[in-house]
């Protein structure tokens, strides 16, 4: 019997508990009062956290296909046929003929170990991961304006706050215990503003909701902007001593006037003008959005507006401010942080920095690729092209979690070779070639770094059901190709901080006890609950001027409606976990779709209702769920069930920056059955 | 009875004496840093005899594990199943006088009128060691106010008074006094001071507590007279995270899956209850009480005025916990004042 200290593999809050365990079975869960992030607090999904580990699906041995079937082969020669088939393509069509999918499930010694695995072994710079589907608008866009692309202060500030603006996410369902700060922040009297165009659970307690289209959020920001300035609201010092770029600023919101944002947005004028005057006029206040901003083809603009609105009002830079990125992984932070991206090494140092690639050539003993390498998004449609042969993913099921899922079915199924890890049989495991057995959370000793970046830690409970970890995997892979790795993850922790300025002093030590915020430049720097006061990262805050562009689909006669996606409280991403959790998938069984009273009596629909989501890349049926928590022409559906895949309906089309697909607003039509 | 006195020495010769008696000796233990859960000292890590605060989870979670297997299933049609029994002898020790209610309360639920084997194995082999309170262990437990604590009157076969100079001593059934009797040698009478000195620390303990009328809530309750944005409020906070079914010390409540590899497989059960839609969905949807306020009604009614009924007291014993773990900030401590003073017109 033993409680093993980890951290959930969740969303990306970084709650911790204990795992029970006796006799070798995980029993249950154990909140841990000790840890800084989560206080004793847990969500459904982290009170259940233990069940899918040792659940009987879990896939136990390398699976091999044959004339279309799989069959389970050994360790040995699952990873000698993956070795030899990589080794073919690389020779055959060169090393960027190969691209790696990281995983934000992982941990960030295991990331570290891919990258490296990709640049050093392979010889591309093709590595990405989820996060691209996800925040890397925040990464581009921070940096842009700020100089570093991460949550700016730390969730402790949050229940102290004067006011809250959360737009575009959903913290009571999607990052409960962030949620349980906002809802404290609400206790003592903070003025929450929810700006989404579903009707939340933490719009029922705020003092403004604000239900804006999908896609219409800079107009709706660059609103608030253009009424700051005007009733003089804006913070004169704090824009003169800390930033650049205002006048531009000033000049771009000048066609905003909330009355003109109305026409665009849905929103009445009054509502923005008392949205702005709260925010400005607050002294400790932030701003909390997550992929409601972030999965657009204008994700990367949404938050350079946010980061303008922040700096227009002095509200980043010090505590009780700032922008909190809700970071929807376990680890996509981390693996962001790892350099599991094209054009970064850890620690966000550039591929293309001569300086920088000699460091890692001297480090890792290797000549490395010069150029940045593809995203995810274009992986796929280098695929499609035929200029991408083979695919190594890793706990990403992309068949599911990517937009316009026939598109990504079309570009795994034209790939020479295609290699999954996984710890369940996903529709992206299924198109493989070789599935290799990963290991979930409760099996491997590493870190996760959660959306206010800190570092903690994960900790074995049970040996790999398996037998061998993600990074056991990659180490043996890459061994058949000749390059030896490290294999013990404190070690390669420190291999990391050693080539990471950024990370420096962070070790396996340090972070033992509550974990380590980064920047950590040194072995006794403290870490850093605040980024950018005094100075930005960049030196002076950047005003970027932005303007609204619609989403790459807008409704019309033949699509009516504004299709939206998102999270349900329940579920994980595409449920391969939270489906074999009873109580989970008990409350939310099947997919369905919200949709308005008023849109409902018009196609002449009831609640339950079963119907057809049309859009132009696919349909589905589900059931209707008629709410007035969407407004009218705006429909609603969350994405987690494998077997009714919202993600046959999305748009692929994407941000030309980032390259995040917009699965928060696309044309559809609904049909009555 | 006369209570008996052990030295701090004694009482660490008594806990080496005791584990070589049982095959799990369930006590406190210290994790990360300053967090106590309880754990099997006899095995793994270091017993504390005594502590400040209480265990995040209560001894439930041995009794009524989140997930339990029930029993084995091979083969489907003339398949065997075989029952998975756990009848290791277990000793808690320094469980809380709350706690120890909590598991009177409990073992009527689960080993009166129809009997609940796997939870009548585990008793019938465990021993409780009670450690009364010395001060209260939050700023949310309310077990004076209650009447759990600060010591337990009844539901344990040993209890523990923590004085300066050592443990005043009693035993609470048979088999407390049977083990009492085995190690005499250890034990002497305890001094009229010694007696002093405890009514003391626990009449301090007690000083500012106002026991909470839990007849009239619960009358209050029965006739419905709670004001409705009373429990507006609760549903609006309730984030339905199943946290308070799960640490609380009197939840019962589970269901049953079977977990399948082919036809092989086992029956579990797991916790289960009031904050979930699907607890009590039916067939086509239809929910008994659709609003979700009602749900977490529910628990509180079962808390505060059923079990009333039933026992005679709530079964609601003032621990906190639930408190303490609501991402919702929901208080049922706060909830009794409410109540109690709002009453409806």
């Amino acid at each position: 019997m033993k409680k093993v200290l980890t951290t959930c593999p969740y969303c990306g809050v970084g709650c911790n508990f204990y795992l029970d365990v006796r006799d070798e079975r995980i029993v249950g869960v154990i909140p841990a009062k000790s840890n800084p992030v989560s206080k004793g607090y847990l969500c459904v999904k982290g009170w259940h956290a233990h069940e899918p580990v040792q659940h009987p699906d879990r896939l136990k041995k390398p699976l091999l296909k044959e004339n279309g079937r799989f069959k389970e082969v050994s360790w040995d020669t699952a990873l000698d046929y993956v070795a030899k088939r990589l080794k073919g393509i690389k020779d055959k069509y060169g090393p960027d003929s190969l691209a790696v999918c990281a995983s934000a499930r992982c941990t960030n010694e295991e990331n570290y170990l891919m990258m490296k695995f990709a640049r050093a072994v392979l010889g591309t710079n093709n590595v990405d991961h989820c996060a691209r589907t996800c925040h890397a608008a925040t990464v581009s866009g921070l940096n842009q304006s700020f100089g570093s692309g991460a949550s700016t202060n730390s969730y402790d500030e949050l229940p102290y706050m004067d006011c809250i603006l959360i737009i575009g996410s959903n913290p009571t369902e999607a990052h409960p215990i962030v949620g349980w700060r906002v809802r404290t922040a609400i206790d003592n009297g903070a003025k929450v503003i929810v700006c989404d165009p579903r009707r939340i659970l933490p719009a029922e307690s705020a003092e403004l909701y604000i239900q804006q289209y999908p896609g219409t959020d800079i107009a709706l920001i660059n609103a608030m902007i253009n009424f700051i300035l005007k009733e003089n609201l804006h913070d004169k010092e704090f824009i003169e001593k800390r930033t650049e770029g205002f006048d531009e600023l000033r000049q771009a919101v000048s066609d905003y006037t909330p009355e003109s944002a109305a026409e665009i947005t849905g929103v009445e004028p009054e509502a923005i003008k008392k949205a702005a005057r709260i925010y400005a006029s607050s002294k400790k206040a932030c701003i909390m959005y997550s992929l409601g901003m972030t999965e657009h083809t204008v994700g990367t603009n949404n938050i350079i507006s946010m980061a303008n609105l922040a700096m227009v009002t002095g509200h980043v830079g010090k505590e009780f401010s700032g922008l909190y990125p809700m970071r929807g992984q376990n680890n996509v932070q981390g693996a962001c942080d790892m350099g599991a991206l094209p054009n970064v090494f850890s620690g966000y140092q550039s591929v293309t920095d001569g300086e920088v690639r000699k460091k890692f050539e001297s480090a890792w003993g290797v000549k490395l690729p010069e150029a940045a390498g593809l995203t995810l998004t274009d992986m796929m449609f280098k695929a499609i092209e035929g200029k991408l042969k083979c695919f190594y993913i890793i706990g990403e099921d992309q068949v599911r979690t990517d937009p316009d899922t026939h598109m990504i079915e079309r570009a795994l199924k034209s790939l020479e070779f295609l290699v999954v890890h996984e710890i369940f049989l996903t529709e992206t495991a299924k198109l493989a070639d070789v599935v290799l057995p990963g290991a979930s959370y409760a099996e491997k000793e590493g870190t996760f770094t959660c959306a206010e970046r800190r570092f903690q830690r994960v900790r074995r409970a049970i040996e790999p059901i398996s037998g061998k970890t993600d990074g056991d995997i990659i180490i043996e892979v890459s061994k058949r190709l000749g390059y030896e790795m490290e294999s013990e993850p404190s070690k390669i922790c420190d291999e990391m901080a050693s080539l990471s300025p950024i990370y420096s002093g962070v070790s396996f030590e340090r972070i033992e006890e509550s974990g380590l915020q980064w920047p950590v430049p040194a072995k006794d720097h403290p870490g850093t609950p605040v980024v950018h006061l005094g100075q930005f990262r960049r030196g002076l805050g950047k005003f970027i001027p932005v303007t609204h562009k619609p989403p790459a689909e807008v409704p019309d006669r033949e699509y009516p409606f504004i299709l939206s996606t998102g999270r349900l409280l329940f579920h994980y991403n595409t449920g391969t976990m939270t489906t074999r959790v009873s109580n989970l998938l008990r409350e939310f069984p099947r997919n369905f779709v919200e949709i308005n009273p008023d849109d409902a009596k018009a196609i002449g629909i009831r609640s339950n209702a079963k119907v057809k989501v049309v859009t132009r890349r696919g349909e589905l049926v589900v059931s209707a769920q008629v709410t007035d928590k969407v407004k009218r022409r705006v429909i609603w559906m969350p994405f987690h069930y494998s077997n009714e895949p919202t993600n046959v309906l999305t748009n692929s089309a994407f941000d030309p920056v980032c390259r995040t697909g917009e699965y928060k607003a696309c044309a559809a039509k609904i049909e009555k059955i | 009875m006369n209570k008996l006195f052990i030295t701090h020495e004694d009482l660490k010769t008594f806990v080496e004496a005791l584990k070589k008696t049982c095959d799990e000796f369930i006590g406190p233990s210290r994790q990360h840093l300053n967090d106590i859960a309880f754990g099997d000292v006899k095995n793994d890590g270091e017993i504390l005899l005594n502590y400040d605060g209480n265990t995040i989870l209560s001894p439930r979670t041995f009794l009524l594990p989140q997930t339990e297997t029930l029993f084995e299933i091979k083969g489907s049609i003339g398949g065997k199943v075989s029952s998975i029994e756990d009848k290791k002898s277990r000793i808690f020790y320094g469980v809380r006088p709350c706690d120890t209610l909590a598991l009177s309360l409990m073992r009527r639920f689960f080993l009166e009128g129809i009997v609940d084997r796997p939870y009548q194995d585990k008793m019938e082999n465990a021993t409780f060691i009670t450690l009364a309170c010395a001060k209260p262990c939050s700023e949310r437990s309310f077990c004076r106010e209650i009447g759990s604590g600060p010591v337990a009157k009844k539901g344990f076969d040993i209890q523990l008074v923590a004085i300066n100079r050592g443990y005043l001593v009693e035993s609470g059934s048979k088999k407390g006094g049977a083990i009492l009797r085995k190690y005499k040698k250890l034990f002497i009478v305890s001094t009229p001071s010694d007696i002093k000195e405890s009514k003391r620390i626990l009449k301090d303990f007690a000083k500012e507590a106002k026991p909470i009328n839990y007849k009239r809530l619960a009358g209050i309750m029965r006739d419905d007279l709670v004001k409705e944005s009373v429990w507006d409020d609760i549903g609006l906070r309730c984030v339905i995270c199943s946290g308070c079914i799960t640490v609380c010390p009197t939840c019962s409540c589970f269901s049953v899956t079977d977990r399948m590899n082919g036809t092989s497989g086992v029956r579990v059960r797991y916790c289960d209850g009031c904050p979930y839609a699907g607890f009590t969905r039916m067939a086509g949807g239809a929910m008994p009480k659709p609003d979700h306020k009602d749900h977490i009604r529910r628990f509180f009614e079962h808390k505060l005025n059923v079990d009333v009924e039933r026992y005679g007291v709530p079964s609601c014993v003032g621990c906190g916990r639930c408190i303490e773990t609501c991402p919702g900030n929901i208080s049922i401590r706060k909830f009794i004042d409410d109540a109690m003073a709002s009453v409806k017109k």
